[in-house]
């Protein structure tokens, strides 16, 4: 087995490397194959043009010497040169064609041809010197020399046909070796072309793969599932590189499954926490509420609401017209804390009772303390939680107002919030107020829900308008020291549809409200 | 990693082979063996079993013979082609002598004048400047044949003679023989000889015409190859009836079945072959300056039907002829 490479570079590097080796080796190949079927080309060539060339020569030569030789005066010393020149010119040419060593016969063809040329060229030195000479037969000469002349022409076709043969045997040999050196080579192409496809597939198995199944795996990824898909990509297959890149993209994922898993446990937590928050406000609810309760058993309202009646009657037949007023209203309220007992009131309701208390602490102040109301009529019909304002608006009294002489004046208002989602209810007294850390201490107790005896006003009516309204209500505290105190609570606001009879019957309160409530303050 | 190892050596392999073809392929043909000395051999006929053993010569001294057949046996022509081999001034010449002719001592005469040996087989010619001569005793097949024709016919018989030409020295030599032998028997008598110039047509016109007008000739004696080779076939066709006792010379496949046959008794062989191989030994001695026999006889033999199965083993070869 072969071992999987180092990395993209060295694979890539060698497929690279083998692409070349090949291309040069088809090139040699290609180069080698030409050389081949050039080689015999090229030696068939150069006999054929001598022999071609001899026995041109030789047909032109004979023609100038047999003319030359015919003629009645003696040839001149530069012809005789010229003719000389000629025959070894032949002889070379015959000298150069041996030398070819074509086969063995046609060796011998070329002796026999220079020994003709030899006995040609003594014949013809003859008759060029023996011109003039009586004693020389120069017609049997001629003959002699036309004869020899005549058997070396006739020569040709055989010499000719000789070389053809032997050319004809090297072309076919040279065919062959081409064939069987373009087989070898294809075979080794062949062979080439099966590394590059492996090589290949190689690539293919370790870079290409991996590659295309994390680009697959990252596009079908979606985060918020991520826990679901637990599939982490297999490196195996993959070359270092990209084993590299898949083991980031598994750590990767292992981490956002992690953290998704620890965000659900973290949200789950909340949701215990608030579950157990919830569970607490309940509990301290049914606490308080038995303490109420508690009081309640222990008090007999009707005992309490029949002498006050007798007190009223008995003030009304001495003609205090004022006391008689002021236990109607210490009446109303009383009933109002004992018969609303965890009941909810609206709003408006809440604030005619308010007023009750107010007036009952204007006459037991007098001057000392101005109430003022400014109200928005516009969520009246809210319901919540009884016996909220008037602990508020007592803290302001007891704490805030304290021991101021006169000047004292508490505002009670009502607003709804901009967007209409909360409505507040605030009490705003321009007594002593409180420094930063005591107001950031008593914001702290009030909502911690500890219950210290005789201070817990305000933690009171946090903890029922806490439970009263889910925990969307709240109370914010602001204050200055010397200054002021303001409380406001906040309530979500409900666009409830109301009966008829529930709207005439709170406009009726409305308006006496509206009467009983303007009332002037002196400024201070 | 048997496998790797595999499959990394067989492309080298193949590359190796590669180049071992290339090399191979454009390696200049290997050079032809030069040769020593170059003779030519012109002889009348295509004589394939001279050309053999001149052959084993070559091969034997590095040597190198060209064999130059002339198309017809025409005398002129003959001697014309030997001028010609001489212009071409060959190491050696080894040739037949077929006639006296002017025309063939002159020529020898220009052989000998530039100096290049001329060897003579199969027929002689002396008093001429041939160097050597190789070939058969002329007289002892005459004699050979004579006394076969004895033993055959019991020492009487009407002898014909088919010669090719009475010119040619050779048959003369043989019939002079034949007819000494048989003169020591009374009753057996040379009664004509024909001349047939070796010609197939001049046999099949003069022989059975011969054989009709001359009702008492009872044995033939064949003095020349062709005439053995188509005289069975003239007697087989025509004359089967007819009591002949022939004696044949040289020795051919033809001439072996009539042997076989019975229709020939007998016939003195020549031996070619040996001619042709002492030839050429001979001239590649005389090139070389060692002392050669003016007359190599190369000897006869006598084949019969008892001894046809007795073969010399001769190989005759290819033999490519050129003429001018």
């Amino acid at each position: 087995m072969k071992k999987a490479p180092k990395s993209i570079a060295v694979m890539l590097r060698r497929y690279a490397r083998l692409f070349l080796a090949i291309l040069v080796l088809t090139t040699l190949i290609g180069v080698g194959a030409y050389s081949i079927s050039s080689t015999a080309s090229y030696q068939q060539n150069r006999i054929l043009f001598l022999i071609n060339g001899f026995y041109q020569n030789l047909q032109e030569s004979h023609t100038e010497v047999a003319s030359d030789v015919s003629l009645v005066e003696a040839v001149s010393p530069e012809r005789q040169g010229a003719l000389r020149e000629r025959i070894s010119l032949l002889r070379e040419t015959l000298t150069q064609m041996r030398a070819l060593k074509i086969s063995l016969s046609f060796t011998r063809d070329v002796d026999d041809l220079l020994g003709l040329l030899a006995s040609y060229e003594q014949i013809m030195e003859g008759l060029l010197s023996a011109k003039g000479r009586e004693d020389y037969s120069h017609s049997s000469a001629y003959r002699q020399l036309t004869d020899v002349y005549e058997v070396m022409n006739g020569s040709f076709h055989r010499v000719y046909g000789e070389v053809l043969s032997v050319c004809e045997a090297s072309s076919r040999q040279a065919e062959r070796y081409s064939l069987m050196y373009l087989l070898a080579a294809a075979l080794c192409l062949v062979f080439f072309f099966r590394y590059l496809a492996s090589e290949m597939r190689q690539i293919e198995e370790t870079i290409t793969q991996p590659i295309e199944q994390l680009e697959e795996e990252l596009m079908g990824l979606d985060l918020n599932r991520a826990e679901a898909e637990t599939a982490l990509l297999s490196p195996e297959n993959a070359c270092d590189d990209i084993r590299i890149l898949i083991g980031v993209y598994n750590s990767m994922l292992q981490n956002i499954k992690s953290q998704l898993m620890e965000r659900e446990a973290n949200l789950q937590t909340h949701l215990a926490l608030q579950q157990q928050e919830m569970e607490n406000l309940q509990i301290r609810y049914a606490l308080k509420k038995s303490q109420l309760s508690n009081l309640q058993s222990q008090i007999n309202p009707h005992f309490l609401f029949n002498t006050l009646g007798l007190i009223s009657q008995s003030a009304y037949l001495e003609g205090d017209a004022n006391t008689v007023s002021l236990l109607q209203m210490t009446s109303d309220l009383l009933r109002y804390y004992l018969d609303y007992g965890d009941k909810a009131v609206t709003v408006g309701k809440e604030l005619e009772m308010l007023g009750n208390y107010v007036a009952l602490q204007e006459q037991r102040f007098g001057d000392r303390i101005c109430f003022r109301f400014d109200l928005d009529e516009s969520f009246r019909e809210v319901k919540m939680p009884n016996v909220i304002l008037q602990p508020l608006v007592e803290n302001a009294i007891l704490h805030g107002i304290g021991m101021m002489r006169s000047g004292a004046r508490i505002t009670i208002k009502t607003q709804l919030s901009e967007d209409g989602q909360m409505g507040l209810l605030s009490i705003l007294d321009n007594g002593e107020g409180m420094d930063a850390d005591t107001l950031r201490a008593v914001d702290q107790t009030m909502r911690s829900g500890k219950i210290v005896t005789g201070k817990d006003g305000l933690s009171n009516v946090f903890l029922r308008l806490s439970f009263f309204y889910d925990g969307r209500a709240d109370i914010r505290l602001e204050s200055e020291k010397g200054r002021y105190t303001r409380v406001t609570v906040l309530l979500p606001v409900k666009a409830e549809e109301q009966s008829s009879q529930e709207k005439d019957k709170d406009q009726e309160e409305q308006q006496g409200e509206k009467a009983g409530e303007e009332e002037p303050c002196t400024e201070s | 990693m048997k496998r790797s190892i595999f499959s990394r050596l067989l492309p080298i392999a193949c590359l190796l082979v590669l180049a071992l073809i290339y090399v191979r392929a454009t390696q200049s043909p290997a050079k032809v063996e030069d040769y020593r000395y170059r003779y030519t051999f012109l002889c009348p006929l295509n004589w394939s079993n001279v050309a053999s053993g001149l052959l084993q010569a070559d091969r034997e001294n590095h040597t190198n013979t060209k064999m130059m057949g002339v198309s017809q046996m025409d005398i002129a022509k003959q001697v014309k082609t030997l001028e010609q081999v001489i212009l071409s001034r060959p190491d050696g010449i080894i040739t037949a002598a077929p006639v006296d002719s002017e025309g063939f001592r002159a020529a020898l005469k220009e052989a000998k004048k530039r100096q290049i040996p001329v060897i003579l087989v199969d027929s002689d010619l002396p008093g001429t400047e041939r160097d050597c001569y190789v070939g058969t005793d002329n007289l002892q097949n005459g004699t050979l044949a004579g006394e076969q024709m004895v033993k055959a016919t019991g020492g009487k018989g009407k002898i014909a003679c088919l010669v090719s030409s009475m010119d040619y020295p050779n048959q003369r030599e043989r019939v002079d023989a034949f007819e000494k032998v048989i003169a020591a028997w009374p009753e057996m008598e040379v009664v004509d000889i024909l001349e047939c110039h070796s010609s197939r047509l001049e046999i099949m016109d003069l022989l059975p015409s011969f054989l009709l007008s001359h009702p008492e000739v009872d044995a033939l004696y064949l003095t020349e190859a062709i005439g053995g080779s188509l005289v069975g076939e003239i007697l087989t066709a025509q004359f089967s009836s007819r009591p002949l006792t022939i004696v044949s010379t040289d020795d051919m496949a033809s001439i072996r079945a009539y042997l076989e046959k019975g229709i020939y008794c007998a016939t003195i062989a020549q031996r070619p072959w040996e001619e042709g191989y002492q030839a050429g030994m001979a001239l590649t001695a005389i090139r070389e300056g060692k002392p050669v026999p003016k007359i190599i006889y190369t000897g006869s033999r006598v084949i019969t039907r008892e001894n046809l199965r007795e073969q010399e083993n001769t190989p005759i070869e290819e033999v490519v002829w050129d003429y001018y």
